[in-house]
């Protein structure tokens, strides 16, 4: 067992041995619980029993990103062509406006179709 | 009458001829401390140098954590920095010293019972972490002690991140974090520095991040006479002057100046002139692009006691334009430039030096990008981060005994800045 100081029901700092030993007398009793060896600052304190903090939830996936090479895949070899040679003004603008998420790549790709630089087919499977 | 050499022993090294008067005090302080040693693991078994008969001893506690969230229009705080104590403690060559216990994250340090520094309290939501504070023995000579600076806090309902605080020091309560009065955009704020005046910047309109503070000057301020929704970038504090403050989005302000000092730094035979300087803040003009300038100056933890830190701060970086690039950090004792675009490119705001807070970083898009708030430099607390749309984000960490600041990342992850942890510098020179 180890002295703690706690707080507003939270171990809010462990002391390594004996405070009276350790820290001036004004900040010592401040140490006067006895918590179990695990415990560790920011833990819970709860009728006289550590109570661990919950695990943050995992992170979630990071929004996905449409670049020029995931536009080009998605092409017939006739629309690739169009697109490697820059064929036409929409195809230069955008390269320039790529990589974007989800809205943005969206607005792109009808764009392209607006253009006939692709088909109907071909937008829906880069947005796959 | 003649003294001779095996009388001459038994005096008063200083006084040649004289005696000593009885029951006086024999052991003066040095008019600088010339060594010094960091303790950052708890240890029993540190002892003293040859020749020394007395040190100075600077204990500080840690710091608190900031808080963080992923919800829309609800700001979070920064955490507190670290009490502080100080005193001089007579000593004996190869003497092994009392207990010294360095605090963990928010933890409390102490040096025996003779000085305990206690930690700054973590952020909770929008509450601020307050600071710790230092407690030494009426027996000490040279006793001081101060408490760390409270964190940052943001405007009820807006989005906005706070620094944490600086610790306390020599220089007196540590610096608070930046605090935000305004409106919902996207706002970030600079952690403390040394000092009640070495606060980080306060905000009050809506868009924007604001710089560090550095020692004793506070960073730079963006005042309710500007508008809504121009994303300004203001300059670290220095040792010498506040951070600058422009009133353009494309500009960054400058970081405040440092001093210039002339100072014994190894013995009194030996003097350097100390130059320093601040950063410009970032700008884009003309179709040209000029990158935020750091902070320079001297500056050690020597200088901490005595309150000489020289350098300035790092200046702001230009919310105008889509380059990516970094607010400048600050020299020893001059806090880091605020950093903050509505456009989706990589950047980051500058770090404080020693005693320096970290800027504050902002990000009013909905993107993914990668910004970086600026960590404070030792004592100092770390900047807020903001970002209005997705990211996965950290704010900055406090430095020794600094707070860590507030992150709020909407609809991505937010982790708060981690506080520092504590620390003890022993001082001592060689003869006394």
């Amino acid at each position: 067992m180890k002295w703690a100081w706690i707080e507003d029901g939270k171990v809010r700092d462990v002391a390594h041995s004996d405070p009276n030993d350790i820290y001036h007398p004004d900040v010592a009793k401040f140490y006067d619980t006895q918590v179990p060896d695990d415990a560790v600052n920011g833990d819970g304190w709860v009728n006289g029993q550590v109570v661990k903090p919950e695990p943050p939830p995992p992170a979630p996936p990071a929004p996905r990103s449409w670049t020029q090479d995931d536009f080009r895949k998605g092409m017939t070899l006739a629309e690739k062509t169009k697109w490697d040679n820059n064929s036409a003004p929409e195809v230069v603008t955008v390269k320039a406006e790529l990589p974007k998420q989800q809205t943005g790549a969206q607005e792109l790709v009808d764009f392209l179709i607006a253009s006939n630089v692709i088909s109907q087919a071909t937008a829906t499977k880069i947005m796959e | 009458m003649t003294f001779g050499a095996q009388n001459r022993s038994a005096l008063n090294k200083g006084t040649y001829g004289l005696p000593l008067p009885p029951n006086v005090q024999t052991r003066v302080a040095p008019g600088r401390w010339t060594n010094l040693k960091l303790i950052t693991a708890t240890t029993s078994t540190e002892t003293v140098p040859q020749n020394v008969y007395q040190m100075g001893i600077a204990v500080w506690g840690g710091g608190g954590n900031g808080a963080a969230t992923t919800s829309d229009n609800t700001p979070r705080a920064g955490g507190g920095g670290g009490g502080f104590a100080y005193g001089v403690i007579d000593v004996i060559p190869g003497q092994t010293l009392d207990t010294i216990t360095v605090g963990a994250q928010g933890g409390t340090s102490s040096y025996g019972t003779l000085l305990t520094a206690t930690g700054g309290g973590n952020a909770s939501g929008n509450t601020a972490g307050t600071g710790g504070t230092g407690t030494a023995s009426a027996t000490l000579r040279g006793s001081f002690t101060a408490t760390g600076g409270a964190g940052g806090t943001g405007a009820t309902n807006t989005r906005s991140a706070a620094g944490g605080g600086g610790a306390g020091s020599h220089y007196g309560t540590g610096g608070a974090g930046g605090t935000h009065s305004g409106a919902s955009g996207a706002v970030a704020t600079g952690g403390g520095g040394l000092g009640p005046n070495g606060r980080g910047g306060n905000h009050a309109r809506s868009t924007g991040a604001t710089g560090g503070g550095g020692a004793g000057f506070n960073g730079g301020d963006v005042p309710s006479g500007f508008s809504n929704g121009t994303q300004y970038n203001t300059g670290g504090g220095g040792s010498g002057s506040i951070g600058g403050t422009i009133n353009v989005a494309t500009i960054g302000g400058s970081g405040g100046t440092g001093v210039f000092s002339t100072y014994p730094i190894v013995a009194a035979s030996t003097s350097i002139s100390a130059g320093s300087g601040f950063g410009n803040g970032a700008s884009f003009q003309n179709n040209a692009f000029v990158f935020a300038g750091n902070g320079f100056g001297y500056g050690n933890w020597i200088d901490v006691i005595y309150q000489t830190l020289s350098g300035g701060g790092g200046g702001g970086g230009s919310g105008g334009t889509s380059v990516s690039h970094t607010a400048g950090s600050g020299g020893a004792g001059g806090g880091g430039g605020g950093m903050a675009s509505a456009s989706s490119v990589n950047f980051a705001s500058g770090n404080g030096g020693l005693g320096g807070g970290g800027g504050g970083c902002s990000l009013n898009a909905s993107s993914s990008v990668g910004i970086v708030s600026g960590s404070g430099g030792p004592l100092g607390g770390g900047g807020g981060l903001c970002q209005d749309g997705g990211g996965n984000q950290t704010a900055g960490n406090g430095g020794f005994a600094g707070g860590g600041g507030g992150c709020v990342s909407v609809g991505g992850t937010a982790t708060a800045g981690t506080g520092g942890t504590g620390l003890i510098v022993l001082y001592w020179t060689e003869g006394y």
